[in-house]
């Protein structure tokens, strides 16, 4: 695994690193980390790999575990060993079956992050007003 | 039906016992395969359902709900003419199109559509599949026996509609503010709601799900939007595979 310039970085599975990690090549991580990570380019989280803390990072794929909150500017991809405890957010997320994961997501491809998009109920809703004149206004697609 | 007689092959109309016996033990004695060929089909790997063997298409095999005693069981390729295993009820295999008022009973294994136009009114509606494209559901009871497709914006209470899985059409959005409760959900549309996949919920690339979701199996293509609050991988106790 190596980016356009040819730098990496390892952390083996026999290694256990408490403290944060800023790199701005792509690193793999196979070991235990307790501490963020920022990085700038990819990361990979094996599938021995414990990560305890924030991360930030371009685009990740994680097949480990992880208890904290992951944001890239580009893309994540959750393997089906992959093991989350935490929020998300990203342009883009792949999710395998078998993945096991709690917590909040934010992913919109269109790149309205932030807050929960309104979903587009008001159409649905003005045409339920027009064909159920009861309880109008609170009811959604499904009359409830 | 031949018969040997001085030398010379003389066909007859007759077919007794002793001749049919005979050439059913030849045709048995001709297709019983060899020591070599058993072995072969041992070590072959089984193949799926729906494989090609060799020229041959497998046909699909079908699960098939009896909607007058609920007794499930499946069927390989089609038929004109199904019944029930259990009841011995001829059943109904066609697929129906609703393009107009409707308030009586239809049953059938097939699908339903209620496109344009159709309004379910009243009566009972069981099919294997109900897609709701364009139609309304206002009355009666429907009760989609596998699959509730929604290809369309359209109203209806879920007071009248039950399902086991449910599918979202490319380009429709769904709102609403109950939990929904299925088996399994497929979005390549739009679904604001809390929803709870009782096996597994699929986001297509063109598919966006927000509020909250509780499900044991997720995929997420990429592409799909996902704005919610999420528990994945572990199975809701108490939760059964119905329509609330």
């Amino acid at each position: 695994m190596e980016n356009q310039s040819g730098k990496q970085s390892l952390i083996s599975e026999d290694t256990e690193i408490t403290g944060n990690i800023r790199c701005s090549s792509t690193i793999e991580v196979k070991g235990k980390l307790t501490g963020d990570l920022e990085c700038a380019s990819n990361v990979v989280l094996g599938e021995t790999s414990v990560v305890k803390g924030n991360l930030n990072v371009a685009t990740i794929a994680v097949f480990g575990q992880v208890t904290g909150n992951i944001s890239a500017s580009d893309k994540i991809e959750l393997k089906s060993t992959a093991r989350v405890h935490g929020d998300i957010k990203s342009k883009r997320l792949t999710v395998e079956d078998g993945v096991t994961f709690m917590g909040k997501s934010e992913v919109s491809p269109s790149g309205k992050s932030g807050s929960v998009a309104p979903p587009p109920a008001a159409q649905v809703e003005d045409e339920l007003e027009d064909s159920d004149s009861s309880d109008r206004g609170k009811k959604g697609l499904f009359n409830k | 039906m031949a018969r040997k007689g001085s030398g010379q092959v003389q066909k007859t109309d007759m077919v007794d016992g002793f001749t049919a016996l005979r050439a059913v033990r030849d045709a048995h004695a001709e297709a019983a395969p060899s020591t070599v060929q058993s072995e072969s089909i041992v070590d072959a790997e089984p193949q799926p359902i729906g494989t090609r063997l060799g020229s041959t298409a497998m046909p699909s095999e079908n699960r098939i709900v009896c909607y007058e005693c609920g007794y499930e069981f499946r069927m390989t390729g089609k038929v004109a003419r199904l019944a029930c295993s259990k009841c011995h009820i001829l059943l109904d295999t066609g697929d129906h199109v609703v393009d107009s008022v409707w308030t009586e009973d239809l049953k059938t294994v097939g699908t339903i559509r209620i496109v344009e136009g159709g309004a379910i009114q009243g009566g009972v509606i069981i099919a294997n599949d109900v897609v709701l494209a364009g139609g309304t559901i206002s009355g009666g009871r429907v009760n989609a026996v596998k699959c509730l497709v929604l290809e369309h914006h359209n109203p209806f209470s879920r007071d009248f509609v039950t399902a086991r899985d449910l599918r979202i059409a490319e380009g429709v959005s769904v709102a609403t503010e109950t939990e929904l409760t299925y088996r399994e959900v497929e979005l390549a549309g739009r679904l604001s709601a809390s929803l709870k996949a009782v096996e597994r919920l699929i986001i297509r690339e063109t598919g966006c799900l927000v509020g909250k979701v509780q499900t044991p199996s997720l995929v997420v293509e990429d592409g799909a939007g996902l704005l919610a609050e999420i528990d994945v991988g572990v199975v809701a106790e108490g939760v059964e595979a119905k329509t609330a």
